[in-house]
């Protein structure tokens, strides 16, 4: 096992004012596990404010989580010194969203690609060079991107340059943050395959996280649905999207629109708004949208538990059939 | 392929664009150079000579006239150049490099450095700069060496602010928090990420800075606790408010007036330009979505 | 009759770059009671249309170098700011993705709903508020008398599209553009404002132009779908001919390259290459370079042919579409 979470929470304290009473805090991820394998694609899904971002965050330690453990290749990541916690960094690198934005404006698109190498005091500045030129190469991007800059550049190519400085240092795991869902289109799908084919050239593993199920079933291997800071559903890709078993999931699924005319599910239109982490409604957080909730879901909360071999749910009224 | 341009270079051709920012700029350069042939000696102006009789009105041979003792009042507002250049130099000088590690500090680290130095800076700024010279003039002496720390270690907290206020606004950017797992220091990410992209806010806060300090040298003066016994704006038009009144005697108070007001307003208008050319929002304005 | 009908528009931009071209000899038109979908990636004139439309285009840089957009018999490129300005709002409403950025934070949504039926609307203030009221139940805002007197700020994005509808609405206009409002939106959010906009439809003969980059979302709410790349149009039809008969190899790479929930793909078919440079078009058609099927035939302009009545393609090869692509 390449990544073990267990048990991660990260709750955001809110500051709250002179005289009013103390602000709960938000529970961003709360209570999440999941395992990633060696090469293996595990799709974090789910709606803007579910936690998704932060989990991963917490698990390249860019935010310190309150409470739970992480371990990747059997170090616990949170229990490192800063010195090995630079070390373990080689190993796992992050892509953003936003292409653009990712980039330091200010350096040419040669020092960025360079920079961890430099960081990590890799190599001398000729060797650096070529692993910058064979990284472009990599990445599908000509050798006269060296010495532009990033502005330059149409954002599916700052994307591929935020993916040459992910590999730059050779690492197992690459947590990517929703890095096609500011691209256009026929954009998308260049990236996508540049990602499929980067992992399997370099044995590689994706946590990859999006709120685009599509893209996200096209390229994991397993998928985690998560909603309002816990996981609901979790189990393999296409199991998960032909035959949803939580009933959010199964809502998410029908609704997401799909460029063709023949569709067969019926649409369940989720109604009302996503809850506030600050103040997840009781029991099962989502009864307040379930359209099959009971009396029983607003008392008790449902616990994520195996339903089917390799697939587990959380939720009351889903029945064991292992 | 068109040459590829960073964006400095970028906001600097846009400011060369700029007919009136080139000609403020040129106006400062001049007062620049101005000061430096004094510092130098390599222009050595006969401040103390007297050239003719008390109060002679303009002419050919002194444009601006006579002061008092005969001396040539345009010989002594040039001198006085010097005198707010060199006001506006130092305490910039003083004043930048304070604010922008104070602000960096803060912005970057936060938590309780940063209210350490929230709190440093607002008790600082609640000194008002003209009682923090009195109480210096009493203990190192009236003078332009007074007049140097009082408005330097007053005027950083601007640009504390304004550096402590972009560090909190970039430290929260992709590109800084790709640098964090990439595993570079602070040092590499203060330095290399996120300070060259608040340079040049850096450099317009120092303009105005500069600005400020002359104007605030002109009011020391003024009011007697700025510089002593040379020929510097503030000295002029303190000297020439009962000329003018009593005797109709403009051409002191016009000469030193103008000269402030001349490098006032180019600094201004220089400052706006550079704002301009280096915010993107306004640079980008005719790039369609 | 057409209720828009827009005829060889040129909106040109001067940059630093150059001159940009970003919509060149647009042909259109809308009927009523019908939704006109325009879709398209960044940068192909999609929003950009629905700004002159508008009038809301800054001028300059843009420039429009020709054509004419007539509403009702009425050339609206030939208005004045202030005829304009009667018009919007009254005939014509928009609605935009970023509903956060479109409404004031510092004045309640009731009162900017309130405010947007005043300005056209002789009533008094009881009656706007009523009618306001109205509005905001018709789009589906839970507790509206609780919510009339909240701010921006405390409403969901969803929501928030909401009260930009009920806006819109607020003067029943003619012609309603609605650029992007779902993309900003979560999924299941999304799927509400669409149903919504979509029983607003049935419920009136209002038109509707939706622009959107979304071929999913293009195939659950158009009637007529126009597509465009880089400035021109490649494609158009109705909703069964794009989605069905899809002529051009541009429509084609696009329906090829989103990835489905309920269909199996092993490998995502990709556009190759990048937009062309938008100041710097060569002639003959755009799609030249990322083309599988281009020849030199493809060196000279293309131009709209009907293959069935209604369906127009601009491409030289849309009869080898069958072939291997």
């Amino acid at each position: 096992m390449l990544l073990t979470v267990k048990n991660l929470k990260k709750y955001f304290p809110q500051k709250s004012g002179l005289f009013s009473k103390p602000a709960l805090p938000i529970k961003a991820v709360d209570d999440c596990s999941f395992t990633l394998e060696k090469n293996e694609v595990l799709g974090l899904v789910g709606e803007s404010g579910c936690g998704k971002s932060t989990a991963g965050r917490c698990i390249l330690r860019l935010t310190e989580p309150t409470a739970g453990s992480i371990h990747f290749d059997n170090r616990d990541l949170l229990a490192l010194s800063s010195g090995e916690l630079k070390d373990i960094r080689k190993t796992m690198q992050i892509i953003f969203q936003d292409p653009l934005s990712s980039l330091n404006p200010r350096m040419t698109v040669g020092g960025i690609i360079e920079e961890p190498l430099i960081v990590h005091h890799r190599g001398s500045p000729i060797e650096r060079k070529e692993a910058v030129a064979a990284l472009l190469d990599k990445v599908g991007l000509p050798q006269s991107a060296l010495n532009r800059y990033p502005h330059e550049f149409s954002g599916g190519q700052c994307q591929r340059i935020g993916i040459a400085r992910a590999l730059a240092l050779k690492p197992q795991l690459i947590i990517a943050d929703e890095p096609v869902s500011a691209l256009d289109v026929s954009i998308q799908a260049q990236i996508i395959n540049l990602m499929i084919a980067l992992k399997e050239e370099l044995s590689l593993s994706y946590l990859f996280i999006s709120h685009d199920l599509s893209v996200v079933k096209h390229i994991s291997d397993r998928i985690a649905v998560m909603y309002l800071g816990k996981i609901v559903e979790i189990g393999p890709a296409q199991q998960i999207c032909l035959d949803p078993l939580h009933p959010y999931t199964k809502a998410l699924i029908s609704v997401i629109p799909e460029p063709s005319l023949h569709r067969s599910q019926k649409k369940t239109i989720l109604q009302g708004d996503i809850p506030s982490p600050a103040r997840p409604p009781s029991g099962c957080a989502f009864h307040t949208r379930c359209p099959v909730a009971k009396e029983e879901c607003k008392k008790r909360e449902p616990i994520l538990e195996e339903k089917r071999s390799g697939r587990s749910v959380s939720c009351l009224y889903v029945n064991k059939k292992v | 392929m068109r040459k590829s341009k960073s964006l400095t270079q970028k906001a600097l051709t846009e400011l060369g664009r700029d007919k009136l920012a080139m000609i403020s700029f040129a106006i400062i350069a001049a007062y620049i150079l101005i000061a430096l042939l004094i510092q130098t000696n390599l222009l050595n102006l006969p401040i103390h000579d007297t050239v003719g009789e008390s109060y002679e009105k303009p002419s050919w041979a002194h444009i601006l006239g006579t002061d008092i003792f005969g001396r040539d009042v345009f010989i002594r507002v040039i001198y006085g150049v010097k005198i707010s250049m060199s006001i506006g130099f130092i305490t910039t000088l003083i004043a930048v490099p304070i604010g922008i590690v104070l602000g960096a500090l803060a912005g970057f680290f936060g938590g309780r450095i940063d209210d350490f130095i929230v709190w440093i800076y607002s008790t600082f700024s609640s000194i008002p700069y003209l009682l923090l010279l009195l109480a210096l003039a009493l203990v190192l002496g009236k003078g332009i060496f007074s007049v140097y720390i009082a408005l330097g270690v007053t005027s950083w907290v601007g640009i504390c602010r304004v550096v402590r206020g972009e560090f909190i606004k970039y430290r929260e950017r992709d590109y800084v928090t790709a640098a964090h797992a990439l595993g570079a220091g602070p040092l590499r990410i203060i330095f290399r990420h996120i300070l060259p992209n608040v340079l040049p806010l850096i450099f317009i806060n120092a303009s105005l800075l500069f600005v400020s300090a002359i104007k605030a040298e002109v009011i020391l003066s003024y009011i007697g606790v700025g510089v002593q016994g040379k020929p510097s704006w503030g000295n002029m038009i303190s000297d020439a408010k009962l000329e003018l009144v009593g005797r109709g005697v403009y051409w002191q108070f016009l000469g030193a007036t103008c000269a402030m007001f001349i490098i006032v307003l180019a600094f201004n208008i220089f400052s706006d330009a550079l704002r301009d050319s280096f915010d993107p929002r306004i640079s980008n304005k005719t790039k369609e979505r | 009759m057409a209720l828009l009908e827009i005829k060889d528009l040129s909106i040109q931009f001067s940059t630093d770059e150059g001159v940009l071209h970003a919509v060149d000899n647009l042909n259109l038109s809308v009927d009523q009671g019908k939704t006109l979908c325009i879709v398209g990636e960044s940068g192909c004139g999609k929003s950009v249309t629905a700004r002159a439309i508008m009038g809301l285009l800054p001028i300059p840089p843009a420039k429009i170098t020709s054509g004419s957009v007539v509403l009702d018999t009425k050339d609206l490129l030939g208005l004045s700011e202030k005829e304009m300005r009667a018009l919007r709002g009254n005939d014509i409403a928009m609605i935009f993705q970023d509903p956060m950025t479109s409404l004031n934070p510092v004045l309640t949504c009731g009162y900017q709903i309130q405010e947007s039926l005043h300005i056209h609307d002789k009533i008094t203030k009881k009656e706007a508020k009523e009618k306001a009221l109205a509005l905001m139940k018709q789009v589906g805002i839970p507790e509206a008398e609780k919510r009339f007197s909240e701010y921006p700020h405390q409403f969901s994005g969803g929501m928030r599209q909401r009260v930009m509808i009920a806006m819109a609405l607020s003067c029943k206009p003619k012609l309603l553009i609605a650029d992007e409002p779902t993309t900003a939106l979560d999924v299941s959010i999304q799927a509400q404002i669409l149903e919504l906009l979509g029983t607003l439809k049935k419920s009136s003969d209002m038109a509707m132009i939706f622009i959107t980059h979304d071929l999913g979302v293009v195939a659950e709410i158009a009637d007529e779908i126009i597509v465009l790349y880089a400035g021109t149009v490649a494609e158009r039809g109705t909703t069964k001919d794009i989605f069905n008969h899809a002529a051009h190899p541009y429509t084609l790479g696009l329906l090829e390259s989103v990835p489905h929930i309920s269909k199996e793909q092993e490998h995502l078919t990709v556009i190759p290459g990048t937009l062309p440079d938008p100041t710097d078009y060569q002639p003959g058609c755009r799609f030249y370079e990322r083309c599988t099927f281009h020849s030199d035939l493809c060196k000279k302009d293309p131009v709209e042919e009907e293959i069935t009545p209604g369906h127009r393609v601009a491409c030289f090869h849309y009869r080898l579409k069958d072939q291997q692509y």
